[in-house]
C-alpha cells in the first residue's frame, strides 16, 4: 500500500495512504487551520442555519422539567400551536406563550374523569379565556393559528 | 422573549425578540419567560411576573351565580326523583 508516514514529534506515526485501487483522484486539503474529522469522532456543534435538505423548520420552545409546562411550537410555514393549562379551577384567562397573528381554534379538555368540561368564553390572539362545566375543574387548550 | 404589557402592568401577549412591539414592554429572557407562562402570569409588578385574579367583582359574581345555579339545579333534579348517574350523565359532575 503506498503511503505518507508522517512521524510525531514524541512518537508514534500517521500513515496517509491511497487504496489499492485508487484510479485518478485529487484530494485538497482545505487552506485553513483545523482538525479533519474521521468516523470515530465526535461532530462538532453545527449552525443549523447552514443545513439544507430539511423538509421543515421547527421552532419549539424548551420543555420545562413539569409536565404541567406550557408552551408553543412554530413551524416554518407559520402553524403556530400553542398549549396552556388551566391551573385554577374557576374561570381564568391565560396568555399564550407566542402571540397568533390569527388564530384558528382550541381544542381543551379536562384533567378529571367524569362529566365535567372545559368552556372557552373567549379567544384572542394573545389570550383564551376558559371556564368550566358541570364542575370546577382543572385542564388544557391546544390552541392553533398563524404566526407571520 | 418580549411580554407586551398595558399602563397598570397586566400582560397582553408575548411575543418573540424579532417582532415589533410597542411600549409599554419588558424583553426578558427565556428562563424569566418560561417561568412566567408556567404560573400563567398575567402581570409584571416589581419587575417579577406574577398570576392575580384580575377578574372583575361582576366577574366573579357570575362565576359564583354559576357554581350556585349548578348546585341548586342538581338539587331539582334528585327532588325530581332522578339518581346521582343520571344527573350526572345529564349535566356532568
Amino acid at each position: 500500500m503506498a503511503g505518507i508516514i508522517l512521524t510525531g514529534d514524541t512518537s508514534g506515526e500517521i500513515t496517509i495512504s491511497a487504496p489499492a485501487v485508487a484510479g485518478t483522484n485529487t484530494l485538497t486539503l482545505p487552506a485553513e487551520t483545523g482538525n479533519i474529522l474521521t468516523d470515530g469522532s465526535a461532530l462538532p456543534a453545527i449552525d443549523g442555519s447552514a443545513l439544507t435538505g430539511i423538509s421543515g423548520v421547527v421552532t419549539a420552545s424548551s420543555i420545562g422539567t413539569s409536565n404541567n409546562s406550557n408552551g408553543y411550537i412554530l413551524f416554518d410555514n407559520t402553524l403556530l400551536i400553542n398549549w396552556v393549562r388551566k391551573s385554577s379551577a374557576s374561570t381564568q384567562t391565560i396568555t399564550f406563550p407566542l402571540a397568533f397573528t390569527n388564530y384558528y381554534g382550541v381544542y381543551h379538555g379536562t384533567e378529571t374523569a367524569g362529566g365535567a368540561y372545559l368552556r372557552i368564553h373567549s379567544l384572542s390572539t394573545t389570550s383564551v379565556t376558559v371556564g368550566s362545566g358541570g364542575a370546577n375543574v382543572t385542564g388544557w387548550v391546544l390552541a392553533f393559528g398563524r404566526k407571520t | 422573549m418580549i411580554a407586551k404589557l398595558d399602563s397598570n402592568g397586566v400582560l397582553l401577549g408575548w411575543y418573540l425578540d424579532t417582532d415589533s412591539v410597542e411600549e409599554p414592554k419588558v424583553t426578558v429572557t427565556k428562563e424569566a419567560w418560561q417561568q412566567a407562562i408556567d404560573i400563567n402570569a398575567n402581570k409584571y409588578v416589581d419587575e417579577k411576573f406574577v398570576c392575580e385574579d384580575l377578574r372583575t367583582d361582576e366577574q366573579k359574581a357570575n362565576d359564583n351565580d354559576e357554581i350556585a345555579n349548578r348546585e341548586s339545579g342538581r338539587q331539582k333534579l334528585k327532588d325530581l326523583g332522578l339518581t346521582d348517574a343520571e344527573v350526572n350523565a345529564l349535566i356532568g359532575n
